[in-house]
C-alpha cells in the first residue's frame, strides 16, 4: 500500500513536469531508487566487522645477545662475571618461555674476548655482529669505547655497564647506551661523600685532599672530574700520584702522603694494587682523619678483603657501581644459587650481577619492540625501543622466586629502585640516580650516600677515622 | 726532608732487590746461554702459584714450600729446554750460538703458559697470608715490611750462590763454554743439549725461589708474569749479558731511580726516568754496567 501511495505520488510529480518522454524516463528511475531505501530499510542489520587478533609474528629464530668483555688477560678477573650475570638472566627468562612477544623466541648468548685491548674488542664485536649475527651487544670496561664504535657502524644497540668516561655517550652515537655512572657522576658521588660524612660526624670539612690513580683512562677521567668537584666543593688539592698498574710496591708515593699530611685521599686502583696500597698504609699506619675515599675498582672485589685483615681496610669509603649488600636483599638466596652454578663462589660483588639487569632491560625492550624478518630492520626497532623505554616498577615485568619473592629483575638487581630510561646520548636520565657510596664497617661496606639507600639498621658515618689501633 | 729520602732509598733497594731475584733466572739463561726466553715471567707465575696452593691446601709454608718447588722448577726447567727448544737448535745447528727461532718459539710458549694458567687458576687475584706477612721492622724512622726486606739477604745470597757456581765451579765453567760457542764446546766432548737443558732448568729453579719469597707481598694472578718479564730483561741487558754482579747491581740503580725519583714526580714518569737511564747507559756502553767485550 505503502508503495503503491508513492507510485502515484511521483506519478503526479512527473505530469506537472516537462513532458511525456521525461515522464516515461523519471517514473521508472524514481521508483526504482524508492523500492531500493524501502527494501534497504526493511533488510536485517548488517554484523559488526570482525575484530582481528594482534597477530604474534612467524619468529623463527632465537633472539642472540652478544656479550664482549675480557676472558683473558689482567681484566678477565671482572669481564669473566660479567659475562656470567648475562648467561645468568638469559637462563632465567628462557626458563620463563622466552620472548612472549615475539611468539616464546628464545635468547642465545654469544660470548666475545675482548681481552684489554681495543683492537681485540672491536674485532671481537664485529664477528659477533657479522658472523654471529647477534641482535644486541653488551660491553663492559675496558673496552667499551671499540666496541661502541663497532656498534654504530653496524646500527646494532650496546648496553654498557662499568665504563666510566665521559666521552662514551658523548660522541653523538646512537647505538650506545649506558646504564652505569659516567665519571663526573662518580667523582660528585664521591665528593658529596666526602662533605656529607664529614658533616654528620659533626666535623668541619676536609680542606685538603691527595689523589693517587693508576694511568688508564678510566683512572684518568675520574680524576679529572674530582679536580673540578673537590675544588668546588673548597677541597684543596695538595698532592697528585699517577702510578703504573703492578706497581711492586707503593711506598714511595705513600711516603708523600705522610709529608704533606692531607685530609683525606682518593685514590683509583685495580685490586693487586689495592691490596698491595692498603697492606702498606696498614704497615706504616698511615693516617688521614677523613679517611680514604675509592672508586671502588678493586675494592669492589671480594678478593681484596680475602688478602687484607680487616684493619687495612675498615672504615674505607668506596664508589660501588651496584649494591655492595646483595646478601641483604631478599632475591639473594635464588640468584646466588644461579651464579654459584657458573662462578662456583657466592656472589658478593656488583660484577656478578652487572649484566644481569642489562639483559633484562633488553627483555623488556624485546617484549615491546616491533618484528622485522629483516635484521637490519629488527636491530634499528630494538634501539628505537630501547630509546624510548622507560622502565617503572609498575610497567616493568616482575618476577616471583620459588620461595614467594617478587622483585623486578630489570631494576633491583642493579638498584634502580625508581626506573629507568635513558637520554639521547644514551645515559639514565638525571632523576635514576646509578650507583652509591659505602662505608666499610666491620667488614660489611654499608651503603651511606645517597641517603635513600641506607638499610634499616645502617650503622652511623664513622669519622673522624679511628686510630689505627682500634681499627680491628 | 732527609728522611723521606733515605726510607726512599731503602725502598728503592727493596725493589731492585726485586726486579733482580726475578732476574737472577733470566740472566742464566739469556744472558750465559742466550736462549731468549720469553716465558720466563709465565715459568715465574707457574711456579708462585705452586707455591700459593702448597700454602693454601696443605698449609705448608711459602719459604718451606723453596723444598718442593725449586727441584720442581729445576726438573720442568729441564724438560722444557730439552723437549721443546732443543729441536730447533738441532735443527739449526748451523749457529754456532741459539737461533732466533727460539725468541718467537719462547713467546709462543709463553702465551701457552699464561692461558693455562688462566684457565687452571682463574682470574681471581690470590695472595698468601701467613701469620707473619704483615709484620714489620721499625729501626728508627724507618718501617721495613719484614718478608720484603728479608729479600734483600735472600737476593745477595742467591746472587754470591750462582756468581760462585759459574765461575768458580767446573760445571759453571762448562756451562759458559757452551754459551760462548756450542759448536766448539761438543767438539770438546761437551754434551751441548744437556748442559742447555742443565742450565735452563737452573735458571728456573732460582727463579723459583725468587718467586717463593715473594709469596707473601706479592699478589697472584695470571697475567702477572710480561711486565716481570719485561723487567726482567732490561736488568739483565743493563747488568750486562752474563754478569751476575752486574745484574744485582742493575736491579738496585732501577729501584733506587724509580723510588727516589717518586718524591719528587709521578710514579709513572719515575719509571720512565729509569728507562731513560738505562738506554743512556746502553747507547754510552752497549755491554751493560759489568758486561765483557765479546771479541
Amino acid at each position: 500500500m505503502k508503495l503503491k501511495s508513492m507510485t502515484k505520488g511521483l506519478e503526479a510529480l512527473t505530469t506537472l513536469g516537462k513532458g511525456e518522454k521525461m515522464k516515461k524516463f523519471l517514473i521508472p528511475l524514481l521508483t526504482v531508487v524508492i523500492v531500493s531505501i524501502v527494501l534497504a530499510g526493511c533488510m536485517p542489520a548488517a554484523a559488526p566487522p570482525e575484530v582481528t587478533p594482534p597477530v604474534t609474528p612467524a619468529v623463527t629464530r632465537d633472539i642472540k645477545i652478544g656479550v664482549v668483555s675480557a676472558l683473558s688477560g689482567g681484566f678477565a678477573a671482572v669481564g669473566t662475571k660479567y659475562r656470567i650475570s648475562a648467561q645468568v638472566a638469559v637462563d632465567q627468562i628462557n626458563e620463563l618461555g622466552g620472548i612472549k612477544n615475539l611468539g616464546g623466541a628464545k635468547l642465545v648468548l654469544v660470548p666475545g674476548d675482548g681481552g684489554a685491548a681495543p683492537d681485540q674488542a672491536a674485532a671481537e664485536a664485529e664477528r659477533l655482529v657479522t658472523v654471529e649475527k647477534v641482535d644486541a651487544l653488551l660491553t663492559v670496561w675496558p673496552t667499551a669505547m671499540a666496541v661502541s664504535d663497532i656498534a654504530e657502524r653496524y646500527k646494532t644497540v650496546a648496553l654498557s655497564s662499568l665504563t666510566v668516561p665521559e666521552e662514551l655517550t658523548e660522541r653523538g652515537y646512537k647505538y650506545i647506551f649506558r646504564t652505569c655512572p659516567g665519571a663526573n657522576e662518580e667523582a660528585q658521588q664521591n665528593v658529596y661523600q666526602i662533605m656529607k660524612s664529614a658533616e654528620e660526624a659533626g666535623l668541619p670539612p676536609p680542606r685538603t685532599m691527595y689523589i693517587m690513580n693508576i694511568s688508564d683512562d678510566c683512572a684518568i677521567d675520574m680524576v679529572n672530574w674530582m679536580f673540578i668537584h673537590a675544588e668546588e666543593a673548597g677541597i684543596e688539592i695538595i698532592g697528585h700520584d699517577v702510578v703504573d698498574f703492578m706497581a711492586p710496591t707503593f711506598v714511595p708515593q705513600i711516603l708523600k702522603i705522610e709529608k704533606l699530611k692531607p685530609d683525606v685521599m682518593y685514590e683509583c686502583h685495580y685490586t693487586g694494587d689495592a691490596i698491595i696500597m692498603y697492606r702498606e698504609m696498614m704497615e706504616r699506619e698511615t693516617y688521614l682523619p677523613y679517611g680514604v675515599s675509592s672508586w671502588g675498582g678493586g675494592i669492589e672485589d671480594p678478593h681484596f678483603y680475602r688478602s687484607l685483615p680487616l684493619r687495612a681496610y675498615q672504615y674505607t669509603f668506596a664508589q660501588e657501581n651496584g649494591d655492595s649488600v646483595p646478601q641483604t636483599r631478599p632475591w639473594y638466596p635464588y640468584l646466588n644459587e644461579k651464579i654459584r652454578a657458573y662462578y662456583g663462589a657466592n656472589w658478593e660483588d656488583c660484577h656478578l650481577i652487572g649484566n644481569y639487569g642489562e639483559v633484562w632491560i633488553i627483555k623488556e625492550a624485546l617484549e615491546r619492540v616491533e618484528w622485522s624478518d629483516d635484521q637490519a630492520t629488527f636491530r634499528t626497532n630494538l634501539r628505537d625501543t630501547i630509546s624510548n623505554i622507560h622502565l617503572t616498577r609498575e610497567n616493568a615485568e616482575k618476577f616471583t622466586t620459588p620461595d614467594g619473592t617478587t622483585y623486578i629483575p630489570a631494576l633491583d638487581p642493579l638498584m634502580l629502585w625508581d626506573g629507568i630510561a635513558f637520554d639521547e646520548d644514551g645515559d639514565a636520565l638525571p632523576q635514576y640516580e646509578l650507583g652509591v657510596m659505602s662505608q666499610n664497617i666491620g667488614g660489611i661496606r654499608w651503603p651511606m650516600y645517597p641517603e635513600k639507600y641506607r638499610l634499616p639498621d645502617s650503622p652511623s658515618v664513622v669519622l673522624p677515622m679511628p686510630p689505627w689501633g682500634e681499627r680491628g | 726532608m732527609v728522611e723521606f729520602l733515605a726510607a726512599a732509598a731503602v725502598v728503592g733497594i727493596q725493589m731492585g732487590c726485586m726486579y733482580a731475584v726475578i732476574a737472577l733466572g733470566l740472566s742464566i739463561i739469556f744472558g750465559i746461554i742466550r736462549v731468549i726466553n720469553f716465558a720466563h715471567g709465565a715459568i715465574l707465575m707457574l711456579f708462585m702459584y705452586l707455591g700459593y696452593y702448597l700454602w693454601a691446601l696443605w698449609g705448608i709454608d711459602p719459604y718451606l714450600s723453596i723444598l718442593i718447588v725449586v727441584p720442581a722448577a729445576f726438573g720442568c726447567g729441564y724438560l722444557v729446554q730439552y723437549i721443546i727448544v732443543r729441536p730447533l737448535f738441532v735443527r739449526e745447528k748451523a749457529y754456532v750460538v741459539e737461533p732466533l727461532g727460539v725468541l718467537m718459539l719462547m713467546a709462543g710458549f709463553d702465551l701457552v703458559l699464561s692461558n693455562m694458567g688462566l684457565m687452571a687458576f682463574s682470574p681471581y687475584i690470590r695472595s698468601v697470608t701467613t701469620g707473619y706477612a704483615f709484620n714489620t721492622i721499625h729501626i728508627g724512622f724507618l718501617i721495613l715490611n719484614q718478608a720484603r726486606i728479608t729479600l734483600v739477604p735472600i737476593v745477595t745470597a742467591l746472587t754470591f750462590g750462582v756468581y760462585w757456581l759459574l765461575n768458580r765451579t767446573e760445571l759453571g765453567n762448562i756451562i759458559r763454554c757452551v754459551g760462548q760457542n756450542r759448536e766448539a764446546a761438543a767438539i770438546c766432548g761437551i754434551n751441548v743439549h744437556h748442559i742447555y737443558a742443565l742450565t735452563f732448568g737452573i735458571g728456573c729453579a732460582v727463579t723459583a725461589l725468587g718467586g717463593c719469597a715473594m709469596l707473601t707481598f706479592v699478589p697472584l694472578e695470571p697475567s702477572m708474569g710480561l711486565p716481570m718479564a719485561i723487567n726482567a730483561f732490561i736488568v739483565v741487558v743493563l747488568g750486562g749479558m752474563g754478569s751476575i754482579p752486574g745484574m744485582l747491581l742493575a736491579g738496585i740503580i732501577i729501584g733506587l731511580v724509580q723510588a727516589i725519583g717518586a718524591q719528587f714526580m709521578f710514579g709513572t714518569y719515575a719509571i720512565i726516568v729509569s728507562l731513560v737511564i738505562f738506554l743512556l747507559i746502553i747507547l754510552l756502553r752497549p755491554r751493560g754496567l759489568m758486561g765483557r767485550i765479546e771479541v
